[in-house]
């Protein structure tokens, strides 16, 4: 690996001091993503090189769980994925949030991997990561997976890029109507998970709302309304230390076996996290079968393009929505 | 029936010594050899003494490895723990292109970098050497990843800083990096030294005629099937460390054969053998990839080192690993089976491209050895086989546990699967019947044991395939997205020769303890303690009273290379031979001294050992001699169970059982992780690995591993082994080899499961969700 420099960074308000200062740096909470990027040695204007790491573990107060029926729950940015996903409190009421924080990597990299790293890691993609293809975001003017090997790559909302947004606690995050709190310059704000990650035709060098020197520091999800449950799957290979090929999260209110309201989010199938809002409308007041289910998949699905090698996704994203749907009716 | 067989391979003669070493080590030449005398067959060789596994004290039995221990506790010297306070770290600079030549390279710049010792580029390297062929560092990179600069600095991360400082221009030249594309004779030159893309004569094997066995078949089966590049993946990545004492040069390495690395260095630098010293005291694994092969990265640490005059050091990354080390090649077959309606095969008409990569010194036998299991496995009168090998500016093509077989015994036993169904046979029935029990079509040698009848009859027996199977009908017959289903294959491996060289030297030292000092490698199979138990047995000790050498040429013979299921019956045979030798010299000293002490003429024949102690047989009453005392004077079948997820594409194992003829258990632990870690790099092989380049660029995408996908712990099936014990004519006592026979029954009995649980047939490698949900499409 190459040589960097290191800063401890001491509170919120220093790391966001010491980015606005310095355009080489770049934050590191886990590690387990960044350290791999800088292992490829990658460089371009949307993967910059960096010179300064400000490590954010060392921001006191930042490891929490915290939940009360009202409130809701508040999860800190450093806190670890084993903790969310062990947490009795997120094992009760947002099973699906626990099964999400439970699916990446192994057991090792779930221990120093944080929960707002999840987030915000960057994309898979075999183009972006190999250091020789001067994609989009390294500067180029060119998806080499539109020709290429594109059998892992996007099949709904690509544009010019067609990366996979990698996080299997996006999905599950978005679907509970959580919000991210971020620290800047100018304070603390609240953005709705559901806006904070953008698409390549937004802009193709980065893959959220973030400027360089904004931080995500806390994630908070609305206390569960009665009758909701939640559900993740993801489609894998090899079941660990494996990105989702498809994941789909879902969160509704059941009543009856009714779907009265709730949402649909797919991972690994677009570069941000896909809110399926076509199977959300068609499941609307609709009792649970086996027929809304797939109805449910398949109109979400309408809207795919595939490319050469990926159209299988499809497929799995459709069976998916269906089996994550129904799994809702009978938990 | 007269019949008349034509095998075309290679001339030996004109090999390189690094194509002899791969031919000897496959048992290639023995092929060609035999044909030239198939006039009279060979007699069938007689079994090794006959004596039940009862009768053994310390064989047969489960024992853990001597020096695990060593291992859990952190204890074991591997490659990577050899450190020098004055040591340099290299790191190497990469070809990004498939094919180009060099035009500038600018140094100045990393040299300047404080801490860095020396650079080096192509410039550097003394005329016409080269690492068996491969360029030390290249002026015309013929794949993606070939060294164009390395630099040895005073630690790891102000070398990486140097490479970024280091400017290269190329001129980008044609490439080609499909064999198909590239065996065409308008294809670009994959090295612009080639006059075409053809590596060595095509391998051809003829017998009978094939026109005539199709135009009688009453049923014609054929398939195109393709199998993926793969890397070895050993857990340790290659790395050397190189350090040169005036004239005196020591190389550390992780190695499965450190006299090759001595031989080849050695002849490379113009020095005495004995002057180069190779050391190899633990390896991580190997699977054929650490087989003294000539590699770049041994040339550069040993020159680094003379130019600097300082230990240095290369440890490779696995990305490294995976451009530079040697790949499991891919092979794109067309098999073509007749049969007639009884099951009886007719015809087999085959042919086979093996993609050899950039520069393999084995490229001219690698599509030959695809074609094995056509040509031995299943009796039959008329075949045509024809394999071409095809250089790419792909990974370097190389020896990967069982080397071609797995390929091609996955292409014909896909077949039989398919053949039996439109019989309707059972497929366990159709390879009984067309069994080749007798020995090699072409050589005529007869086997030297035969259990592969013995080991599908107890092996479908064991696994309750009748009754699992339920036939034909039960094909695709579950409901629910999860559907199960099992399958079948046969496989007789020409892997675990006996091959030269063989050689050990037994020491019983003043203290009666016994030394057993040889060069094999300890590479993760217990080759050690297979070898201990060995000679414990022969000389009638307590095993915790052998101990064995690690490999260091400086004070070992040659005995060969830790490959192609080779150490157990070749080293393993050499070591008995010594140890025999050893106890014949200790029954002469004792017989001696109590002809003297007794006063009367004791034999050595009245004498026998036990537990270390040697006895006069005649007298109980004399008191037994402590060593101390006297010394001061190869076939298998595979069935597996497994689930297809028809919504997801998601295959698992389930249960996996290989029956195999192993000639005789040793060391019972050992031979069963044989089995259990061949099953999981077969079931990777199967279903997930999968080493893919990028069409436009010739730039791997899955050089790394996570897009590599390796299997992991928790998705390893229940694995059962059984062992059938036909006691080999040759191997020590009746023993042969294990290794690579294990890695092969995997994937067509997965593939062929695959179709009973969900009717769907898959002819291509890995067997991946693509390539399931691809196919449900298709059939629905």
């Amino acid at each position: 690996m190459r040589s960097f420099k290191y800063y401890a960074a001491t509170s919120w308000e220093d790391a966001v001091a010491m980015l606005s200062k310095n355009a080489a740096a770049q934050v590191i909470a886990g590690g387990s993503d960044l350290l791999g990027w800088i292992k490829d040695d990658l460089n371009g204007p949307g993967a910059p090189r960096a010179d300064l790491l400000i490590d954010i573990r060392t921001i006191p107060n930042t490891s929490y769980v915290k939940f009360d029926a009202a409130g809701g729950l508040k999860l800190g940015a450093l806190t670890p994925l084993v903790t969310v996903a062990e947490s009795a409190d997120v094992l009760k009421n947002y099973p699906g949030l626990a099964k999400s924080a439970l699916s990446p990597a192994s057991p090792a990299i779930r221990n120093v991997g944080s929960i707002a790293g999840n987030l915000m890691q960057r994309p898979r993609c075999w183009y972006l990561r190999g250091k020789d293809f001067a994609c989009y975001k390294k500067g180029g003017d060119f998806c080499f997976a539109v020709t290429g090997e594109n059998q892992y790559h996007a099949i709904l909302e690509g544009e010019l890029c067609y990366i996979v947004h990698p996080s299997d606690t996006a999905p599950a995050l978005i679907a509970l109507n959580a919000s991210a709190k971020v620290v800047g310059p100018g304070g603390a704000k609240d953005v709705a998970l559901d806006k904070f990650f953008i698409g390549p035709r937004t802009n193709v060098l980065k893959e959220t709302v973030l400027e360089h020197n904004e931080l995500l520091a806390e994630i908070s999800v609305p206390a569960p309304a009665a009758n909701w449950k939640s559900a993740f799957i993801k489609v894998t290979q090899r079941d660990v230390y494996d990105f989702a090929v498809v994941s789909v999260a879902v969160a509704g209110q059941i009543e009856g076996g009714v779907w009265k309201d709730g949402r649909v989010v797919l991972g690994g199938v677009a570069p941000t996290p896909y809110r399926a809002t076509a199977a959300e409308d068609a499941l609307k007041g609709q009792k649970i079968d086996e027929k809304s289910a797939r109805n449910a998949g398949d109109l979400t699905l309408v809207k795919a393009r595939p490319m050469s090698q990926n159209a299988y996704k499809v497929d799995i994203a459709k069976n998916l929505i269906a089996r994550a749907v129904l799994s809702l009716a009978s938990a | 029936m007269p019949t008349t067989s034509k095998v075309t391979t290679f001339d030996y003669d004109k090999l390189t010594s690094a194509e002899k070493q791969f031919v000897d080590l496959y048992g290639l030449a023995a092929l060609q050899a035999g044909i030239a005398n198939a006039e009279s067959p060979a007699a069938p060789p007689a079994r090794s003494a006959d004596k039940p596994a009862a009768a053994f004290t310390i064989i047969g039995k489960e024992q853990r490895d001597l020096e695990g221990y060593k291992i859990v506790t952190g204890r074991a010297r591997f490659t990577a723990d050899i450190y020098f306070p004055d040591m340099l770290y290299v790191r190497v600079k990469r070809s990004p292109l498939p094919h180009a030549r060099v035009k500038s390279i600018d140094t100045s710049k990393a040299e300047k970098l404080p801490g860095v010792k020396a650079v080096m580029t192509y410039k550097d390297i003394p005329e016409k050497m080269t690492a068996g062929g491969r360029p030390i560092l290249a002026s015309e990179p013929g794949l993606v990843g070939d060294p164009i600069a390395a630099v040895a600095a005073i630690n790891e991360t102000i070398a990486e800083d140097a490479l970024n400082l280091i400017d290269v221009q190329y001129d980008q030249l044609p490439f080609v990096i499909d064999a198909r594309e590239a065996e065409k004779p308008n294809a670009p030159l994959a090295l612009s030294t080639l006059k075409n893309n053809l590596a060595g004569t095509p391998f051809k094997a003829t017998r009978g005629d094939v026109s005539k066995g199709f135009a009688d078949a009453d049923l014609v089966v054929e398939h195109v099937v393709d199998t993926q590049d793969q890397q070895h993946v050993a857990m340790e990545p290659h790395m050397a460390v190189a350090k040169w004492d005036r004239d005196n040069l020591t190389i550390w390495i992780t190695s499965q054969y450190t006299h090759s690395t001595a031989a080849s260095v050695a002849a490379s630098f113009g020095l005495p053998t004995s002057r180069v010293r190779v050391i190899s005291e633990f390896t991580g694994g190997g699977f054929g990839d650490k087989a003294g092969i000539a590699f770049p990265y041994i040339w550069l640490v040993t020159l680094l080192s003379r130019k600097t005059g300082r230990p240095v050091r290369y440890e490779l990354t696995r990305t490294d690993v995976f451009m530079e080390a040697t790949h499991h090649y891919p092979v794109y077959q067309t098999i073509k089976l007749g049969f007639k309606k009884d099951g009886t095969l007719t015809a087999i008409q085959a042919r086979s491209i093996a993609q050899a990569g950039a520069y393999s010194p084995f490229a001219g036998f690698l599509a030959s050895d695809t074609l094995s299991a056509a040509r031995v496995q299943y009796t039959c009168a008329n075949i045509s086989l024809e394999g071409v090998g095809v250089i790419t500016n792909t990974g370097v093509a190389g020896a990967r546990r069982a080397v071609g077989e797995p390929s091609g015994v996955f292409a014909l036993e896909l077949l039989m699967d398919e053949a039996a169904e439109k019989l309707s046979m059972d497929p366990v029935e159709l390879r009984l019947k067309n069994l080749n029990e007798t020995g090699d079509p072409e050589s005529k040698q007869p086997w030297s044991s035969n259990g592969l009848r013995e080991s599908i009859v107890k092996g479908a027996e064991a696994f309750k395939w009748k009754e699992r199977w339920k036939g034909w009908n039960a094909v695709n017959s579950g409901t629910g997205p999860v559907k199960r289903g099992v399958g079948f294959m046969a496989l007789a491996s020409n892997k675990g020769s006996k091959g030269p060289p063989m050689t050990a030297v037994v020491e019983i030292p003043v203290d009666g303890s016994v030394r057993v000092v040889q060069g094999g490698a300890h590479i993760g199979g217990s080759q050690r303690t297979t070898w201990a138990m060995i000679v414990a047995e022969a000389l009638s000790v307590k095993l915790e009273q052998v101990s064995v050498t690690p490999p260091d040429t400086a004070f070992t013979s040659d005995t060969g290379v830790v490959a192609g299921s080779r150490a157990t019956k070749s080293i393993g045979l050499a070591v008995k031979t010594a140890a025999e030798d050893a106890r014949q010299q200790l029954l002469v000293n004792a017989a001696s001294k109590w002809s003297k002490d007794l006063k009367k003429d004791v034999k050595a024949d009245e004498l026998e050992i036990n537990e270390g102690l040697i006895s006069y047989k005649p007298d109980a009453s004399v008191k037994p001699l402590t060593f101390a005392q006297a010394v001061a004077s190869g076939f298998v079948i595979v069935d597996g169970q497994l689930e297809v997820n028809t919504e997801t594409g998601v295959v698992r194992v389930l249960d996996v059982l290989q029956a195999h003829d192993v000639g005789r258990v040793i060391n019972l632990l050992t031979i069963r992780s044989q089995v259990e870690g061949g099953s999981m790099q077969g079931i990777g092989f199967a279903l997930t690995e999968d080493y893919i380049y990028d069409k436009a660029t010739g730039i791997p995408v899955s050089a790394n591993l996570d897009d590599y996908k390796m299997l992991m712990i928790n998705n390893t099936p229940k694995i059962t082994s059984l062992f059938i014990e036909t006691n080999d004519a040759v191997g020590p006592f009746g023993a042969k080899g294990i290794g690579e026979p294990a890695l092969m029954p995997p994937a067509a009995g997965i593939a062929n499961a695959i179709y009973h649980a969900a009717g769907i047939r898959l002819k291509s490698l890995p067997m991946n969700p693509k390539k399931v949900m691809e196919a449900l499409k298709k059939k629905a």
